[in-house]
């Protein structure tokens, strides 16, 4: 009788519930699918992200140096000279170094052509007043001062004018102008994934943006081209570092670079949101480690909101990709639905511009936005992904890009 | 005088008795148990759908084919497709339907907006408010997932490789995947390799090309 008892027992405790019978669970977690493929955390290379070159430092951004020890001896030399004439107009000096650095090397010496140590093809009337900048040789100082004077005016108000020359995309606008826009240079910006608001900023122009990254570098990418010679054919560009990117050597740009392996203030939002997420979806709530780090450091893990202190929120894996890199330690946090305080720093900050959201558009690091998620467009061994989190379901993870233009709007740092 | 004996029971006889007693309301119970599950069984069989809930504010009146369910629910359901409502005096009402197909889960995923524009009932109460938020992140994450779903062509694009002179990116156009390939060059005679590079590059990450339009352009 009791071993009846204890086989009753047995069978009722093993049971299966009947919902088990009626329905074959199906849970909710359908990325566990996906996979990264070409991820590779230790292997990522770094690059710079968008909007940035080099950030007053003599390197390009593969590390190769800009100016020698006699250009340093050179610049350090003719400072004072661009400063006052760059302060008697307003603009920074560090264009007309470049120009100087660009035309004739910061020499104080006048080409054979006429048109000066600054060519300025302008104000020699097309060529006609070849006599301008003449006899051909070394000048004078008061010479190289006048002629430092002229380039400034000219700057301010033909290249420049109308251009916001404290802004990166006004400086590089200058530096198109001056070498002269080119219909072939905007179209080479455009095929590289630009667009037409980059394009017509000189992005193409290997005169501008000339070893600005792989892209744009002939030894990496053959089909970056250069028109050498006036109406001549486009050939493969030269290594002459473009005028923006020794702007941004000389400190002249806002922008960011430099990298480190850790993502904290590296500049780099693209390596610093591959660093801080996971590489793959199905992780829950629980953050890697460098993300839990990071939202101690930069202030988000004592946030009132309890899901946002541990990461698992759109807006706190956005927030701290931005502050942790240094690109924006003051990225506001917290909220996106009902245009909350996050929703409203990316829109109306002035920090950020539209871009079109669309593969080929956009750059690592730009933020897509909707009234009620944030995220952001990354690239891992050159295929685009979408880093995210979501809140109360899963921390901050690394996913496959799509198309979500219907409902999203696409924004690029610009800077403060 | 009592005679005590008749109320007295033998020890051994009146454990026997218990125990009798215990297995016959056992049997009765587990056989409830039993009957239940089955009948249970037999009424949801058709059941083979789930339907997860989650709406906001949290005190909305959710009806599914005239049913009223939690707003933060999961239930099971016959596969098809029901009219659903959604409905909080002062918000605007949520009409629409919901497909639910077999051995799968649909989700219903809204928040109701205030007829006032200016209506402050979501940043005054910061509960619903989050829940609010979380329903937009899942939709969001539904709908990435129903646009790429488990299609291997979204591992490898957008793809960037401007060494190679190649930029290949994919988009969907209804249920067809078109795949484009941009050729980094303004020279005609680069162009065979270019696609040859642009098809290789498919290829190798396990991409059937026939099942994909392939379109080429360049400089």
């Amino acid at each position: 009788m009791k071993k009846l008892a204890l086989f009753l027992v047995s069978i009722l405790i093993l049971t299966p519930t009947a919902n088990a019978f009626a329905l074959k669970e199906k849970v909710w977690d359908i990325f566990d699918l996906e996979h990264i493929y070409y991820y590779d955390p230790d292997g990522e290379k770094c690059t710079p992200s968008s909007g940035s070159v080099v950030s007053g430092e003599n390197t390009l951004y593969n590390g190769e140096t800009i100016f020698t020890a006699d250009d340093q001896n050179r610049l350090a030399e003719n400072r004072p000279i661009y400063e006052r004439a760059a302060n008697n107009y307003g603009i920074p000096w560090q264009v007309i170094a470049v120009m100087h650095f660009r035309e004739t090397r910061l020499r104080r010496f006048n080409p054979a052509n006429g048109q000066g140590i600054y060519q300025l093809y302008s104000y020699t009337g097309g060529g006609s007043n070849e006599n301008a900048f003449l006899p051909a040789g070394e000048v004078s100082e008061a010479e190289f001062e006048r002629q430092t004077e002229l380039a400034a005016k000219l700057t301010k108000e033909k290249y420049g004018a109308g251009l916001n020359l404290n802004t990166d995309d006004g400086v590089k606008t200058l530096f198109f102008r001056y070498n002269g826009v080119a219909n072939a240079y905007i179209a080479q910006a455009r095929s590289l994934g630009f667009s037409e608001a980059e394009a017509n900023r000189g992005e193409g122009s290997p005169y501008v943006m000339n070893l600005a990254d792989e892209k744009r570098d002939a030894r990496n990418n053959p089909n970056w081209k250069q028109i050498k010679t006036d109406n001549g054919p486009m050939t493969t560009a030269n290594l002459q570092p473009g005028s923006f990117v020794v702007y941004s050597a000389l400190g002249g740009s806002s922008g960011y670079s430099s990298c480190s392996n850790n993502g904290s203030g590296n500049g780099n939002l693209n390596q610093t949101a591959i660093n801080l997420a996971w590489p793959e979806y199905g992780h829950g709530l629980t953050a890697r480690d460098t993300y839990k780090t990071a939202l101690s450091d930069v202030g988000l893990s004592t946030y009132g909101d309890p899901y946002a202190r541990i990461g698992a929120s759109c807006d706190a894996f956005v927030a701290t990709v931005f502050r942790y890199s240094g690109v924006d330690p003051n990225f506001t946090c917290c909220g996106i639905r009902g245009h909350g305080a996050t929703w409203n720093y990316v829109t109306n900050s002035g920090k950020f511009e539209e871009v079109p959201n669309r593969a080929g558009s956009l750059k690592p690091g730009d933020i897509r936005l909707s009234e009620g998620h944030i995220e952001m467009y990354i690239e891992v061994n050159g295929v685009g992904k979408i880093a995210s989190a979501s809140y109360g379901e899963r921390t901050g993870e690394i996913g496959t890009f799509y198309d979500n233009s219907a409902t999203f709007k696409a924004y690029r740092w610009k800077g403060n | 005088m009592t005679d005590t004996s008749l109320f007295r029971f033998n020890s051994n006889e009146k454990q026997k008795r218990i125990f009798r007693y215990s297995i016959i309301s056992f049997i009765i119970i587990f056989l409830g148990i039993i009957i239940f599950f089955v009948v249970n069984t037999i009424i949801n069989i058709d059941k083979t759908s789930e339907i997860r809930i989650l709406v906001a504010p949290s005190d909305s009146t959710v009806t599914i084919d005239g049913n009223t369910y939690k707003t933060d629910s999961t239930i099971k359901i016959k596969p098809g497709t029901y009219n659903v409502k959604i409905e909080k005096p002062g918000f605007i009402s949520y009409h629409g339907s919901i497909k639910a197909n077999d051995s799968e889960t649909s989700y219903l995923y809204e928040y109701l907006n205030e007829e006032n524009e200016n209506g402050t009932f979501y940043k005054d109460n910061e509960k619903e408010n989050l829940i609010a938020q979380r329903i937009s992140d899942l939709n969001a994450d539904i709908f990435h997932q129903n646009y790429t779903g488990t299609d291997p062509i979204w591992n490898i694009t957008p793809y960037y490789n401007y060494k190679e002179g190649l930029k290949i990116t994919a988009e969907k156009e209804n249920d067809n995947i078109i795949i484009k390939t941009y050729l980094l060059t303004c020279i005609d005679e680069d162009i065979p390799n270019l696609k040859q590079k642009a098809l290789s590059y498919l290829e190798e990450n396990k991409i059937n090309l026939k099942n994909y339009t392939i379109k080429f352009s360049n400089c």
